[in-house]
């Protein structure tokens, strides 16, 4: 119960920094969704439910903020994980460094084209905006290079401090 | 795999439950609690990226250069301003309107607002101030910086905060004059989150570079000859009916921070 509770605060606490800070700290060539990051390593430490229950708590806190049309962020955060879930569950290797870099990979991109397909699908239905930037696969390489190297500083660090990340062999 | 099958028709549902919630207007208060409790932190932590983001800029660039820079800058909007009122005094003369109702134009209600939070999505443009209902907002009122100059329009009010939907938002119309002698009349738009112009400006209509834009007072809402931007350049199309002139903004609107709303 206590460690949700912190959690949860944490993840509050990156929610504020991502609106407040990071949206607007555009320099250095940064285009970091700290966010997303969180999502992906508890992917790895915590029950794809909990997961789950904070992406949408992610959601609904992005959507108390933005001006698109109310639940977008709560589908993008949400079906970012679920795919990421299905290919982690299918494809990958657990709690290796490789995994943990593909997943963030896939996490990025699946949250860009998600948001750009339900921003698409408010711009048709007349209720919200859509564009795309003129620099956006510039953005979206960007993004994926800034998320693994985090994600990467992430691992060694978590691995270093703890056991979470690390193999787990089974002795007769 | 089942389980997630399972999970993910929950999530749907609770989802939906959401939205349906946000629309019929029953979780409103909870977003109002979350705004009000995360409302300074939000904007001590944005003063902070703004801070940085300045030193940044100062520390890339000759300090003296920047200083002397903004300086001029400063000097170059007074001056706009200064013409912008002396234009509209010159109009109030031309037409002889009486003291009386020329002072009753210019007494405008302030609301000083200060954004909670900035950009939070790529594709919109638009900014969360800490007034709402409570202070008097209500939507369509017009939205300027510290200086007088327009920077948008008020989109959505809640109790406590509203949402303030930039001049440079696709979504963002306000219907605008050239101060020049044909008081030409368009729309001013958003270009999609980078810049905007004024659009449905007949083609026998004069407008030239560098006239100033004001607003023309059409919207019941937003008083007229609030100065909006400047024109950079005229695109006219001969076969078109209408022409378009693109507008450069008279400040930069990535680094607002007070505002004030005005209330007619």
């Amino acid at each position: 119960m206590k460690k949700n509770i912190i959690i949860i605060i944490l993840l509050l606490f990156l929610l504020i920094f991502q609106i407040s800070f990071l949206n607007d700290f555009d320099f250095f060539l940064l285009k970091f969704n700290c966010v997303i990051v969180a999502l992906i390593l508890m992917l790895n430490i915590l029950s794809f439910n909990k997961v789950i229950g904070l992406a949408l708590m992610c959601g609904f806190f992005m959507d108390i903020f933005s001006s698109m049309p109310f639940g977008t962020f709560l589908i993008t955060y949400t079906l970012t994980i679920f795919i990421t879930e299905v290919l982690f569950l299918n494809f990958l290797t657990n709690h290796s460094f490789y995994s943990i870099i593909l997943l963030g990979i896939i996490a990025v991109v699946s949250f860009n084209f998600i948001f750009l397909a339900i921003s698409g699908v408010s711009y048709f239905f007349n209720i919200g905006n859509f564009g795309i930037s003129g620099k956006f696969w510039l953005d979206l390489l960007l993004q994926i290079i800034d998320h693994s190297i985090i994600l990467g500083i992430a691992f060694y660090f978590i691995n270093n401090r703890s056991r979470l990340f690390k193999p787990v062999f089974l002795r007769s | 795999m089942g389980k997630i099958i399972k999970s993910f028709l929950m999530v749907l549902i609770i989802i939906g439950v959401l939205i349906m919630l946000h629309y019929v207007g029953w979780i409103k208060p909870v977003e109002n609690l979350f705004v009000r409790i995360f409302a300074p932190i939000e904007g001590g932590l944005r003063s902070g990226s703004l801070g940085m983001k300045s030193f940044y800029g100062n520390w890339i660039n000759r300090k003296d250069l920047i200083a002397e820079n903004e300086g001029l800058k400063d000097q170059l909007k007074n001056y706009q301003m200064d013409l912008s009122r002396a234009n509209s005094l010159e109009e109030e003369n031309d037409l002889l309107r009486q003291e009386l109702k020329f002072t009753k134009d210019s007494k405008y209600k302030y609301v000083a607002a200060k954004i909670i939070t900035g950009v939070s999505d790529p594709i919109s443009q638009s900014v969360v101030i800490n007034r709402g209902k409570a202070d008097g907002v209500v939507k369509g009122l017009a939205v300027v910086a510290g200086n007088g100059i327009m920077i948008g329009k008020i989109s959505e009010v809640q109790d406590n905060f509203s949402k303030v939907l930039l001049l440079t938002d696709s979504n963002s119309k306000v219907a605008a004059t050239v101060q020049n002698v044909d008081k030409t009349a368009g729309l001013v738009e958003g270009q999609y989150g980078l810049s905007f112009s004024m659009t449905n400006i007949p083609q026998d209509q004069k407008i030239d570079e560098n006239d100033l834009i004001v607003t023309s007072g059409l919207e019941g809402q937003i008083p007229k000859n609030i100065l909006i931007a400047k024109v950079e350049r005229v695109e006219k199309v001969e076969s078109e009916i209408f022409k378009t002139a693109i507008l450069s903004p008279l400040i930069p609107f990535a680094n607002l921070s007070d505002l004030l709303v005005i209330i007619p």
